[in-house]
């Protein structure tokens, strides 16, 4: 297709590729189409990724997180009387108590194991 | 930078919450009650970050009290329009924070947040991590709810 670039999607089995360590989550054979513009920005972003990351991803997991940004959007409006529907939902003093115990276990085994 | 443009950086209008936070807000307590007035209402804020950790933890703390199929329905509900981050995004810095502190993952996950996509934190403020938190406050830019 004119002005599109095809992005061919590795197909690997587990293992197969010893040197390329970030290739083994993957399974999958899937070709998609993408225009000039989008794989370009595409490619801006995943260098600017990698900057902040200080390692290389994949086109891959470059969709993933742009994936992750898609939760709902609302107007804030709308978000603030979201938020105000879940207020007051959990007994705070159950829930802080129960995390407080879970917390200290934690603080406990983490100053166990500094020891070594 | 405005909805829908090109996005490469999350910092603008953007906010990592950690669960102590989010639980307060949940509880309605007073401390909640503030935060919501000044940080979910602040109309400069628009996207709300939170470590995969975070809502494992609000899924097993709603789920010991209302059963955990419960408590997945309505965890998902509430963090719709919530921004979950990637742990393998964020696995690295907590992992570095973990080797130099004795602190919980869970916390490691919420700074690492701050540090990867370089905006304010909103913690409550917790006896253990006081110390590491005024550490690493240099480089993350750190708020406790508390003192709001």
């Amino acid at each position: 297709m004119a002005g599109h670039r095809e992005i061919i999607c590795l197909k690997s089995i587990k293992g197969n590729y010893k040197n390329h360590e970030y290739y083994n989550d993957y399974n999958m054979s899937t070709t998609i189409q993408i225009s000039n513009d989008v794989q370009k920005k595409l490619f801006q972003f995943i260098n600017q990724k990698e900057k902040e990351l200080g390692h290389r991803i994949t086109y891959n997991e470059a969709i993933q997180l742009l994936l992750e940004d898609q939760c709902q959007k609302m107007t804030k409006q709308d978000f603030i009387k979201h938020v105000e529907r879940f207020q007051g939902i959990l007994d705070i003093d159950d829930v802080t108590r129960a995390r407080n115990e879970e917390r200290k276990l934690e603080i406990e085994r983490e100053r166990k194991l500094r020891r070594y | 930078m405005k909805r829908g443009s090109w996005k490469l950086n999350a910092s603008e209008n953007s906010a990592g919450i950690d669960t102590g936070a989010l639980l307060e807000l949940l509880g309605n307590t007073t401390m909640g009650s503030t935060f919501k007035e000044k940080v979910i209402n602040d109309p400069d804020l628009e996207n709300f970050y939170l470590s995969p950790l975070t809502v494992a933890e609000l899924l097993y703390l709603l789920g010991r009290k209302e059963g955990f199929s419960s408590a997945q329905q309505t965890v998902t509900d509430f963090l719709k329009p919530f921004i979950i981050c990637d742990e393998k995004e964020l696995r690295s810095e907590a992992a570095r924070l973990k080797t130099d502190h004795a602190i919980s993952l869970a916390d490691c996950y919420v700074l690492a947040i701050g540090i990867v996509k370089k905006i304010p934190i909103y913690i409550k403020r917790e006896s253990e991590i006081e110390d590491v938190i005024l550490l690493v406050s240099k480089t993350i830019d750190i708020h406790f709810i508390d003192d709001l």
